[in-house]
């Protein structure tokens, strides 16, 4: 699967996206997500300077 | 710097807040263990000293100490009571405040218990919230069953097994959090 990169925003390295964890919605938005099995969120991590970041994607 | 060669972070959580908890000494054998280890800094997290409402819950809650914490360790000893045959209520509202900085960490468990247990029923009950963390339970535990034989009245350990058997347990988390550690940065998610 294609994923859009994310640059770390501490050093601006490309991150690594090691995880996709399937998360409980906030939202009802992301309760119809979840519902399918579509939400999730995605870990990244920086390579150089070892910042996490992550996103929550419906996907 | 190669990634076996840069050091690890595993702090030691103390998972009870209970006036006269034996389980701080567990934790400081714990401790003791880790800092024995070359290539591993560690410190004590403390429950007592964590900030934290109970009007709310979860990530809206968050302390940024402690999520600084968490998102520097590679691993995580969990030094956890067992109190009517689960964990301590206010372990897991602390840990609930945090979840991308447990992905795909290590984490191994110390069961403290006054009966003959060790903890395991506890211990049992925090894995399932350790996976849904995202968290990565190593197969060795450590119980401190009857604990209260097992220290002086100072906190001075009686029984030296217990260090071997530390030993043994943090000999696998090491492994593991250095494992996953070079999982994290190199190895990208299919």
């Amino acid at each position: 699967m294609k994923r859009d990169s994310m640059k770390c925003p501490k050093c601006g390295a490309e991150m690594n996206c090691h995880a996709e964890k399937p998360v409980d919605p906030l939202s009802a938005k992301e309760a119809a997500a979840a519902a399918q099995g579509a939400l999730v969120e995605e870990i990244h991590l920086c390579p150089r300077c070892g910042f996490t970041e992550s996103r929550r994607l419906i996907a | 710097m190669m990634d076996e060669e840069e050091r690890l972070f595993i702090p030691v959580v103390l998972g009870t807040t209970r006036q006269g908890r034996m389980s701080e000494h567990c934790a400081q054998v714990m401790l003791e263990r880790v800092r024995a280890r070359q290539g591993v800094d560690t410190e004590l997290i403390d429950l007592r000293r964590v900030p934290m409402r109970t009007d709310d819950a979860g990530e809206s809650i968050k302390d940024p100490e402690f999520s600084g914490q968490m998102s520097r360790a590679d691993g995580l000893v969990i030094v956890s009571p067992e109190y009517n045959h689960a964990y301590a209520g206010l372990l897991k509202h602390v840990l609930d405040t945090c979840l991308k900085e447990y992905i795909h960490k290590a984490v191994g468990i110390v069961g403290v218990s006054a009966g003959p247990w060790g903890g395991s029923r506890g211990i049992e009950s925090l894995l399932p919230v350790m996976r849904e963390l995202g968290l990565v339970s190593i197969f060795w535990d450590v119980n401190f069953a009857s604990v209260h034989k097992v220290f002086d009245e100072r906190g001075t350990l009686l029984d030296e097994a217990y260090r071997k058997r530390a030993d043994k347990f943090l000999a696998e988390l090491v492994w593991m959090a250095r494992t996953l550690r070079h999982g994290r940065r190199l190895i990208p998610l299919e």
